[in-house]
């Protein structure tokens, strides 16, 4: 049977090794602290090995017991990844490294994966960032999901019958920069091919490259109501992620930080728009004259889980419209709910969340189930091995109900024809009926 | 400061500035000037005393420091101006040293002001070196010898600080000494593109290398009384407004164009799309208050041509003419000299107080002023997307009060000696600003020679001032910099 090895039993280590061993799976978890690995072994049935995460004796000796994957997760970004790296060189298949600095981050999959063979770098920042950004647009229901870190979006709206494409077969739209995957109507999904045709009351799904979203929303006159006014409170990781990924959609953004020389390196990343204010997020004076009150979302990402709730409850009592708070104590979720906050994101389960996601996957990067399972979307990456590798794409023999939306590749992102190749590391993103993932699953 | 390593050191640029004169000693043979001798004797004095001064202190082997590179630029360029100003005396073109300093001061500083009323009697070997001063002045003396000469020191890297002009001086490559060849090759590059498309167009080969002399470096001296204008062709003005455009532009941009080999790098850049859109308002707004409220009969397409050259020469500090501004309204001729304040870019052979200079300062005005209504902000000065430190943001401003407080002081004193107040403060914007002609009786047809002595000594330190961006010469006044 497969066994999995978890480097730190961390918050994200424990609730992996919680996930693993209760779906089957052999784990064996390493850690320094005999303390923190009592309390594992305690609870769950897994082994449990004390020591460090990068020493290369251990890694063998998991190798040994037949570990075919090594997620490393302990507090340290460099002994993870030497942890993950090593593993790779003494032959465990499959290694996943977190890393929480963003220096690391600046290098693409391809560096990872194929040259130094972490097969999946996780940073908790950007998953929470992603995730809280992708909440903030979907208000207006236009964007749904992104894909390829935010390069490739996932658009979702209603034909109105103001819109000029209707009656139109789509092989006569031109789609520079998108293309439309699916199309809901009357309970049924459609998969359209060019002699389908756009009809008032249909629900569109288009897969667009990131940039273009007003650009195809104004081209179908679809309706939007979408955040304008976004205040942040905490410059950290995540709260400069969510700012640029917001500034990229021309949000207006207020972002408040306390360490003065943070507030000076924020300022000097983010654009001249943006406005960056030094103070505390509980500051109620600085909160009112910021006009935390009017904000369309405010949203609290210091690393002072306690002060995020605060600073939430401030911001809704000035009457913010919708209020985001993080928070890394599972146990504050519900607490969180009842005090009228609207969402909680906790960084180390989305993480852990995450992880798993590419465990049953495989080259799958991500996936989100739409419309109560009527259809998929999938973020697949072309492995050296796979075999869609040096086809073209009309060769590829993609069933009905399946289509690929974008490709992410080296030099940037395109939406594809049926003579565009895929090349090995190329991501794309794939909309399809459940029926079909088996087989697309085999084709990757 | 550590005096033996400084005339060691001085020794080798006296002795190559000596070397230098022989150019236009060879220049004036194949005419048949009688020159020659003056040229030589210029020589041997430079080349002797250098020589000397070398040879005396030779066992100095001490490296170049900060305050010794800071005195060396400045003392280099008070003793090449020296070295410069013997020719005009030898030959007997000027009779007392003041104007002769003046003129030579004016030629390596690139400012083009000049005490000469005729200059058609001057030999063909006098107007080459006083265009060729200009030539050696534009790209700077000293950089060129640190492209040049052997093995300088570790303070090459302060000796180029302190003759580049700009805010931020950045190196274009890790060795200075390559810096410095490239930039002199661009230099080189130009004038000979230069000298044969004005060739080519029918200009005497000696006037053409005269001008062109005078326009890469943005200078100004002209063979002609009358300047540029004196030709009255259309093809000389264009290509001369083109090069001009081109010095007044930073010479790392050009570098970067070439070594790429694409125009990005300029329309990136914030600093030469403002240089670029100041000279396109500035001549679309002269040229419509020439047409509506100019001279009599003159029409658009001769407006725009005049305007089009005058400002581009005025704003890279030039100073060649085609038309006598100062006959303009008095709107124009403000504008005119609101651009000789302004200079160029950095990094650009032109003077003046630098494009990038202005839009360091506006920005902070905004960002001071957006501070008071809003206390809890935190902005940061960026630059073409980056910040611009705040050590540079002070320098910047400093340098603007201190430019400011030179030009007062300086016109004051002009006014001491008698000099109305449009000449007197024309005057030294366009010294300190290393432009050339002024307005009033310092204006495009007018020369420097009749201001009384002690005003020549005052103008020949604002065009040094100018030229060096005011600190190199500023730390000499301050004691400590003296000690050992």
């Amino acid at each position: 049977m497969a066994t999995t090895a978890i480097v730190g039993a961390g918050m994200v280590g424990l609730s992996l090794a919680e996930r693993l061993a209760n779906g089957k799976m052999n784990v064996i978890v390493v850690d320094l602290s005999p303390e923190a690995l009592g309390q594992v072994g305690d609870r769950l049935d897994l082994q449990t090995i004390q020591g460090h995460g990068a020493d290369p004796r251990i890694i063998e000796t998991l190798k040994a017991s037949g570990t075919d994957l090594l997620i490393a997760v302990t507090d340290s970004n460099e002994v993870n990844m030497i942890s993950a790296l090593t593993a790779k060189q003494v032959g465990i298949k499959r290694t996943v490294a977190r890393i929480r600095n963003e220096v690391y981050l600046q290098g693409t999959r391809m560096i990872y994966r194929d040259l130094l063979g972490i097969d999946l770098v996780i940073s908790p920042w950007i998953v929470t960032a992603m995730k809280i950004a992708n909440t903030i647009s979907t208000r207006g229901s236009a964007e749904v999901e992104s894909f390829a870190n935010g390069k490739i979006r996932l658009l979702h709206f209603p034909v109105t019958s103001e819109c000029p494409l209707v009656h139109r077969r789509l092989s006569n739209i031109p789609t520079p920069g998108f293309l439309i995957t699916g199309i809901r109507r009357e309970g049924e999904m459609i998969v359209p091919g060019g002699d389908d045709e756009l009809s008032p009351g249909d629900m569109v799904w288009v897969v667009a490259i990131a940039g273009q979203e007003n650009r195809v929303l104004k081209l179908f006159a679809a309706p939007r109501e979408d955040a304008k006014r976004v205040f942040i409170v905490g410059g950290g990781q995540v709260g400069l992620l969510l700012a640029q990924t917001l500034e990229k959609r021309n949000i207006s953004v207020r972002i408040l930080e306390q360490d003065r020389a943070r507030c000076e390196e924020l300022s000097a990343v983010l654009s001249s728009k943006t406005a960056v204010l030094h103070g505390s997020g509980t500051d109620l004076n600085l909160l009112k004259e910021e006009h935390a009150g009017r904000m369309d979302v405010f949203a609290a990402v210091t690393s002072e889980h306690e002060s995020n709730i605060v600073s939430a409850l401030l911001a809704r009592r000035l009457g913010a419209a919708k209020t985001i708070c993080l928070s890394n104590r599972s146990d504050y979720m519900q607490l969180i709910q009842d005090l009228g906050i609207d969402m909680a994101f906790n960084p180390r389960l989305l993480t852990a969340s995450a992880i798993q996601q590419f465990l049953h996957r495989g080259s799958l990067i991500s996936m989100e189930i739409l419309e109560d399972g009527k259809a998929e979307i999938l973020e697949i990456m072309a492995d050296l091995s796979a075999k869609a590798v040096g086809r073209k794409l009309k060769n590829l023999g993609l069933p009905k109900g399946s289509i690929i939306g974008a490709m992410n590749k080296k030099d940037g992102v395109i939406v594809p024809g049926g003579d565009d190749t895929i090349e090995a590391g190329d991501t794309v993103v794939v909309f399809t009926v459940p029926e079909n993932i088996p087989e697309i699953q085999r084709i990757f | 400061m550590h005096y033996r390593l400084i005339c060691k050191t001085l020794g080798k640029f006296f002795f190559a500035t000596g070397l230098t004169l022989l150019l236009p000693l060879a220049w004036s043979l194949p005419y048949g000037e009688q020159d020659w001798q003056a040229f030589l004797l210029s020589a041997l004095i430079g080349t002797v005393a250098g020589g000397l001064l070398y040879f005396s202190f030779r066992r100095e082997k001490r490296e170049i420091g900060r305050r010794d590179a800071l005195a060396l630029v400045a003392f280099g360029w008070i003793g090449a101006a020296l070295l410069g100003s013997l020719p005009f005396l030898f030959s007997g073109a000027l009779d007392n040293f003041t104007d002769a300093y003046f003129e030579a001061m004016s030629g390596f500083t690139t400012t083009g002001a000049t005490v000469i009323t005729d200059v058609t009697v001057l030999s063909r070997g006098l107007l080459f070196w006083r265009s060729f001063t200009q030539w050696l002045g534009g790209m700077g003396i000293i950089v060129l010898f640190i492209a040049i000469l052997p093995y300088i020191g570790v303070g090459v890297r302060q000796l180029f600080k302190g003759e580049v002009p700009g805010p931020v001086k950045e190196g274009l490559t890790p060795r200075i000494q390559q810096t410095a060849r490239a930039l002199w090759l661009i230099y080189l590059g130009i004038s000979v593109i230069q000298a044969a498309l004005l060739t080519i167009g029918g200009m005497d080969f000696h006037e053409a290398v005269c001008h062109t002399c005078a326009t890469i470096a943005t200078g100004g001296f002209s063979t002609r009384n009358e300047s540029v204008g004196g030709f009255g062709s259309f093809y000389f003005e264009a290509v001369i407004i083109a090069v001009m455009f081109i010095a007044g532009a930073n010479f790392s941009l050009h570098h970067r164009m070439l070594s790429k080999r694409s125009l990005a790098a300029y329309f990136r850049d914030s600093e030469f799309r403002t240089y670029a859109a100041i000279l396109l308002a500035v001549t679309l707004l002269i040229t419509a208050n020439l047409t509506l409220a100019g001279p009599e009969g003159s029409t658009l397409p001769d407006n725009l041509r005049n305007a089009g050259f005058s400002v581009v020469s005025i704003m890279t500090t030039t100073g060649f003419g085609t038309a006598d501004f100062d006959q303009w309204p008095s709107f124009s001729r403000l504008l005119l000299v609101a651009l000789m304040v302004i200079g160029g870019s950095a990094g650009s052979t032109g003077g003046g107080i630098k494009v990038v200079r202005l839009i360091i300062v506006a920005k902070n005005a905004y960002v001071v002023t957006y501070r008071i209504f809003r206390p809890h902000a935190v902005k940061q000065l960026k630059l073409n997307r980056i910040p611009v430190g705040s050590e540079v943001v002070q320098t910047v401003n400093t340098f603007f009060c201190i430019f400011v407080f030179l030009f007062v002081a300086a016109t004051l004193a002009m006014a001491g000696l008698g000099l109305d107040p449009v000449t007197g403060f024309s005057a030294v914007a366009a010294t300190l600003g290393n432009i050339g002609p002024g307005l009033g009786l310092v204006g495009p047809t007018c020369t420097y020679a009749w201001i009384p002595g002690p005003g020549k000594w005052i103008l020949c330190a604002c065009m040094l001032f100018g030229r060096l961006e005011l600190f190199t010469v500023l730390c000499l006044f301050i004691p400590s910099i003296w000690k050992r």
